[in-house]
């Protein structure tokens, strides 16, 4: 039975959104056949998750013991992964009907693939919502794409927080990066340079904005914030002097 | 004027350990030409080893400002070097003389390697040295050689501590890796996964043991598992990996 794996790494502070996150999976149509499972990894050295995360049917929950950060957190989780394929969800997101269907349907369409990119719906702190402009063409995105466009403008021309990806190969990449600030974006460069992807149109998760956000904290952006996109763009380039 | 950049995380607490290790670089005798850079990383937000750094005219310090972990320091310094080789030094071990010379001149003897490792002795606390064979010959490593070792054990037969490597592929593999107890196996399996490389038959450095080690810590037991899983599952997919891309 093919099995897609949802990684989802959380700490105490979101138990308020955990829920809501949870039934959002719990939820999910997938394609006749498919099983999915929810892998919630909890980061730091006071876990409070694991009946939130034990009332989904489908979830497999573990704690680290210790802070170990987002990128750590995340490869402990991958490294549970039993699914050939394995989704990302944030700990204060939610999947929109349909999320994941829709890209296993691609990947059974086109099996070259290797990653699948959708668009969130951006749910605002006083309620409202907004689109998320993709800035590729959508369809079949052809390695060298998303880096070239990553050194042009150092900003990512879509968003890591609902890829689908081949978990052979992010395991191959040596998963989330152990970058600062752009840990997803470097491991999306680095598979993006490798193989083939395809940019979805549909919006496929709602992506919640609160303040409890590490990104509106004063101090995430600091020169670090430079320092990990440089990080980035010298992978791209040793990966293409390598290729 | 081809450069040789030592690359050292550290942190706060390994003030005068830190200066031991810099005279052990300031020591070096290198090939005619070459040069060495002393890129140190310190972790952490209240950073206090400038002052040790800054008495070596060939060392260059910054700080992150923030706890960051042994991985991201060593990735914010890789980004900060500009040699074509960079050896790893760890902030409380020592090279011995020659240790980069013998570095260099496997380079250069094997152009094809992008890796040379290197034998040590351990320095136990009490000054002494006790040596300990490596689980593999010296001589050239070919890609992929490593694979049955590391399926079995979750490690590999080298020191992580004391390779030296081209940047190139260390910044192709992603560098260190965010993996909570092998963040250097978890990137060198990648590296000799897909490269070709050296065992030198020198013991060219000193690791040392000593109370304030984080190996010594009750609590970094934890996690060891699924780390060495996490070094398993890389080493199994890159096979996988590239037979689909014809190399990475």
């Amino acid at each position: 039975m093919p099995l897609l794996s949802i990684i989802t790494a959380a700490h105490a502070g979101r138990a308020d959104f955990l829920p809501s996150t949870g039934e959002s999976v719990a939820s999910q149509e997938l394609p006749p056949g498919w099983e999915l499972e929810w892998l919630v990894q909890e980061d730091g050295s006071e876990p409070h998750l694991a009946e939130i995360v034990e009332t989904v049917p489908q979830a497999r929950y573990h704690a680290n013991g210790q802070q170990r950060g987002i990128a750590d957190t995340r490869n402990l989780a991958l490294s549970r992964a039993r699914g050939d394929l394995v989704r990302t969800l944030d700990s204060d997101d939610l999947l929109l009907p349909g999320a994941l269907a829709g890209p296993i349907e691609r990947f059974a369409e086109h099996p070259e693939l290797h990653w699948v990119a959708t668009r969130p719906k951006y749910l605002d702190r006083d309620g409202t919502w907004f689109t998320y402009f993709l800035l590729l063409p959508t369809g079949i995105v052809r390695p060298r794409v998303v880096g070239d466009y990553l050194m042009r403008h150092r900003m990512c021309p879509l968003h890591c927080a609902g890829l689908t990806m081949r978990t052979a190969s992010v395991r191959a990449l040596g998963g989330w990066a152990a970058n600062p600030r752009t840990e997803d974006i470097e491991l999306l460069a680095a598979l993006s340079e490798l193989t083939l992807g395809y940019l979805e149109p549909e919006e496929s998760w709602i992506y919640r904005m609160h303040d409890g956000q590490t990104v509106h904290d004063p101090a995430w952006g600091s020169n670090l914030v430079g320092t990990s996109y440089l990080m980035v763009h010298n992978r791209i380039l040793a990966i293409r002097e390598r290729v | 004027m081809p450069l040789l950049s030592v690359l050292t995380a550290a942190h706060a607490g390994r003030a005068e350990l830190l200066a031991e290790a810099g005279n052990t670089v300031a020591a070096q005798a290198l090939p005619a030409g070459w040069e060495l850079e002393w890129v140190v990383q310190e972790d952490g937000d209240a950073p206090e080893l400038e002052r040790v750094v800054k008495q070596f005219p060939f060392a260059r310090h910054a700080a992150n400002l923030e706890q960051l972990g042994i991985a991201m320091t060593r990735n914010v310094a890789l980004s900060r070097i500009d040699g074509s080789l960079v050896h790893v030094l760890d902030s409380d071990d020592l090279l011995l003389p020659g240790a980069l010379a013998v570095a260099i001149a496997a380079f250069e003897q094997h152009p094809q390697v992008q890796w040379v490792a290197a034998q040590a002795d351990d320095l136990l606390p009490d000054g002494t040295r006790r040596s300990f064979a490596l689980e593999w010959p010296a001589g050239l490593v070919e890609p992929g050689a490593f694979g049955p070792f590391v399926e079995e054990r979750g490690e590999l037969p080298v020191h992580c501590a004391g390779v030296t490597v081209r940047p190139g592929i260390v910044r192709a593999v992603g560098g260190w890796a965010a993996n909570p107890r092998s963040e250097d196996t978890g990137m060198m399996v990648a590296v000799a996964e897909l490269t070709p490389g050296y065992i030198t038959p020198e013991v060219t450095w000193l690791h040392r043991w000593h109370d304030t080690q984080t190996t010594g810590d009750g609590a970094w037991r934890s996690l060891l598992a699924e780390s060495a899983l996490m070094v398993r599952q890389r080493s199994a997919a890159l096979k996988e990996f590239q037979s689909l891309q014809g190399g990475e």
